[in-house]
């Protein structure tokens, strides 16, 4: 038989699954068949050998539940020609997940790969160098492996030394749709680099457009960069002057024009001030002259008044006064006053002398003139009524020459204040046209001199407007002129700028197109390895399929000598089982059929385990490692299949160390000692289990 | 079954690799990266092919990135 590099020579268990205290299980490189009544340990020493190569998918669950606070470990010892290679994998209290280590015969630390035993968790067989292990589990065990026919196909691909070919075509086919996505963005991004790039020349062509359709030159034809540059600095050196500025040579002609704008703002708001401030003292001038001027007429005018003002009330006074002076009214006053004094003394008088006017009165009291009463009274009457009637005369008279008095004196006093008024405005005429002399005009034809520079005056605002006006419309010229350089200047730009957005479109992206057209031409190249891979990969396992096809019916007849479905066909499906097994009849014209549907229980489980004794054969010259280990085969069959069952295994045992789990050593022990030479096999009996120790194991 | 009904010689994985090697033969880059990830398959597994490939799909990618930066500025 092929000898496989390694045999298991031996392993060593503790907290792992029904086991506690450390144990040791010795297989001594034989075949090895593991008896014992059920719920003893038994499948925990198969699973410690398939958890110590392969590890599980939840480490967690194998630990010993009795001694959780110690490790998890199984070291299995593997014999070849150098020595004892040790595998031990380790799950520390706490933790989730298991180490592996290797040792070599000398004990020193390798790798998987060193210890040539690579893909050994994958059941891979990758350039002769793998190992071949599998397991026939108890069926009513989730950890069992390949006990039945799902994935069919990994189980075949593995046997038939297809793994890294299917895997290598499997990444292909998945890196190439990751990296279509991705190619697939770079097209778009250079795309959209190009829509952006044309985009913006569109823009640009448009803004050009508009500046030819109305061309800021007075030129036939647009000028050249040159020659705008010429008109630029020849205008702005024109500015330099008038501003009286320098221009710096440096300057580019965007800086230049800008600098030249600064100028003419600058000139212009200088000279609309000093325009304004000459418009306000021209202004200031008229006013105040305005003012002189009418000051003095005024104060002339003031002056006629009050002068025509005297002349009438002396004309008054005088036909009051009829042509008397004053001091005549006067003087004929104090003579009618005197005569009305007179006149009153007389009537001082009469009265006095009524109480004289008695019977008894012989003389004048007065004038003691003898005469008697009556006649005194007659006499004192009559010179009483004369006196009265000059009395009244008098009163009324002073009384006439005290009321002309009176009007008379009023009208002088006005006259005299008239004369005054005119006096003060004579003098102030005077002192208004003494001050227009300060201006070097004579005072007698002050008025002239004023007109005369009113009218100067008004010429000078006349003249100033004007210029302001000339100015605005020549500093128009200049922001208009600046303006239409600065757009004959954004031409060029304009210019530069399409012709470099059509370099950057021809020319600056084709390295990007190259390097995509690169991209393209590699994913092609992948595309087209990755199909020819496909191809060869297919042919291959057509060209297997009938081979492989003939071997299981083979086996599958010898095992279950089934009455109607004898035949068993591989044929290839789509989805993750790209590999499935039918069965039809060579006894009877019935369809192909999948197992579940026709086989009974036996017939079923029997199928589970062909494929391995089939294919243990495959490559078992190249394996490292070749262990067929079955937990429990009769489970499921009865008890005239078990001979053909152990017959099976008999035939895949010449290529692999078989390990064989039963609780029924009656049925299987005579037959195994009958089909295996003595001393080849080792017997292992698992007679007792304590939950603090485990298994207790015989030998022999 | 003997060794002898293998079907090594019509299948394995050296067969089709040597199979998939000759067909490319003509074509120099194919042949050419086939040949890299053969070595790298060897080397490192198929993982490691996979990897070599990713890598050079990311530089390609990298290099077409790095042109569009440099070219196309708009």
């Amino acid at each position: 038989m092929p000898e496989a590099r390694y045999r298991i020579d031996s392993l060593s268990v503790e907290g792992f699954k029904a086991f506690g205290a450390t144990q040791e299980i010795t297989l001594a490189g034989k075949h090895s068949f593991l008896f014992g009544a059920n719920a003893r340990g038994k499948s925990s020493i198969v699973e410690a050998i398939r958890w110590c190569l392969f590890g599980s998918e939840r480490d967690s669950d194998v630990r010993n539940r009795f001694s959780e606070a110690v490790d998890c470990r199984v070291e299995l010892r593997l014999r070849d020609a150098e020595g004892l290679w040790r595998l031990e994998r380790r799950l520390l209290p706490g933790q989730l997940r298991s180490d592996l280590t290797i040792k070599n015969p000398q004990g020193s630390e390798v790798t998987q790969k060193e210890a040539l035993l690579p893909n050994l968790v994958r059941l891979g067989t990758g350039a002769g160098a793998g190992a071949v292990v599998f397991f026939s589990a108890q069926q009513a065990t989730r950890a069992r492996a390949y006990g039945d026919l799902t994935r069919f196909h990994e189980v075949l691909y593995a046997h038939l030394n297809l793994v890294e070919a299917e895997r290598l075509r499997t990444e292909l086919t998945r890196e190439l749709e990751e990296q279509f996505e991705i190619q697939r963005q770079r097209s778009e991004d250079l795309q959209s680099a190009e829509d952006k790039l044309r985009v913006q020349l569109k823009d640009v062509d448009a803004r050009l457009e508009e500046i030819l359709r109305n061309p800021p030159w007075e030129l036939d034809e647009a000028p050249t960069r040159p020659a705008s540059d010429l008109r630029i600095r020849s205008f702005v050196a024109d500015l330099a002057t008038e501003s009286g500025n320098a221009v710096d040579p440096a300057w580019e002609c965007p800086v230049a024009l800008e600098q030249t704008e600064r100028w003419v703002s600058y000139l212009s708001g200088r000279r609309a001030a000093e325009r304004q401030q000459a418009i306000a003292s021209c202004n200031d001038e008229v006013f105040r002259l305005s003012k002189q001027i009418a000051e003095i007429r005024a104060a002339k005018d003031r002056e006629v008044a009050f002068n025509a003002s005297a002349r009438d009330l002396g004309q008054r006074l005088a036909e009051l006064c009829e042509g008397a002076r004053i001091e005549e009214i006067d003087s004929r006053l104090q003579a009618a006053s005197e005569q009305l004094s007179k006149e009153v003394q007389f009537e001082v008088a009469r009265n006095a002398v009524i109480p004289l006017l008695r019977a008894d009165t012989q003389s004048c009291p007065i004038c003691e003139v003898a005469c008697d009463g009556a006649e005194l009274l007659d006499r004192v009457t009559q010179r009483i009524q004369l006196a009265s009637s000059v009395h009244e005369q008098a009163a009324h008279e002073v009384q006439i020459l005290a009321a002309q008095q009176k009007q008379a004196r009023a009208l002088v006093a006005q006259k005299e204040a008239a004369a005054r008024e005119a006096d003060i405005a004579r003098r102030k005429y005077e002192q208004l046209v003494a001050k227009l002399s300060e201006r070097g005009w004579s005072p007698q034809n002050w008025e002239q001199s004023a007109e005369a520079r009113l009218a100067e005056l008004e010429g000078q605002l006349d003249a100033l407007k004007q210029e302001g006006k000339s100015a605005s419309a020549h500093n128009a010229l200049h922001v208009q002129r600046i303006k239409a350089l600065r757009e004959e200047w954004r031409y060029h730009q304009f210019r530069d700028e399409e012709q470099r957005l059509r370099y950057e479109l021809q020319e600056g992206l084709q390295p990007a197109r190259d390097r995509l057209r690169a991209m393209q031409d590699f994913r092609s190249t992948v595309e087209s390895i990755c199909g020819v891979l496909r191809e060869e990969f297919d042919l291959a396992v057509d060209r297997a399929l009938p081979n492989v096809s003939a071997q299981l019916t083979e086996a599958f007849q010898r095992l279950t000598n089934h009455p109607a479905f004898d035949k068993l066909r591989v044929e290839r499906a789509q989805g993750a089982d790209q590999l499935v097994v039918k069965v039809g009849s060579t006894r009877a014209p019935v369809p192909w059929s999948r197992p579940e549907d026709v086989l009974n229980g036996g017939a079923y489980s029997a199928l589970g385990l062909i494929p391995h004794f089939v294919f243990s054969g495959f490559h078992a010259e190249q394996a490292k490692l070749n262990v067929l280990i079955v937990d429990d085969p009769s489970q499921s069959f009865d008890t005239t299949h078990v001979e053909l069952l152990l017959e099976e295994l008999r035939r895949a045992s010449e290529h692999a160390q078989l390990l064989l789990a039963t609780h029924e050593e009656e049925k299987f022990l005579p037959i195994l000692e009958r089909l295996y030479p003595a001393g080849s096999f080792t017997v292992i009996r698992v007679t007792d289990f304590r939950p603090d120790r485990g298994p207790t194991i015989e030998y022999g | 079954m003997s060794t002898s009904d293998s079907p090594d010689e019509i299948v394995s994985t050296s067969y089709i690799f040597a199979r998939v090697a000759a067909r490319l033969d003509a074509d120099e880059t194919a042949r050419s990266l086939w040949s890299k990830l053969e070595q790298e398959v060897t080397a490192g597994g198929v993982s490691s092919a996979r990897s070599y490939l990713r890598a050079r799909f990311r530089e390609l990618s990298d290099r077409v990135t790095m042109a569009l930066k440099q070219g196309g500025q708009g």
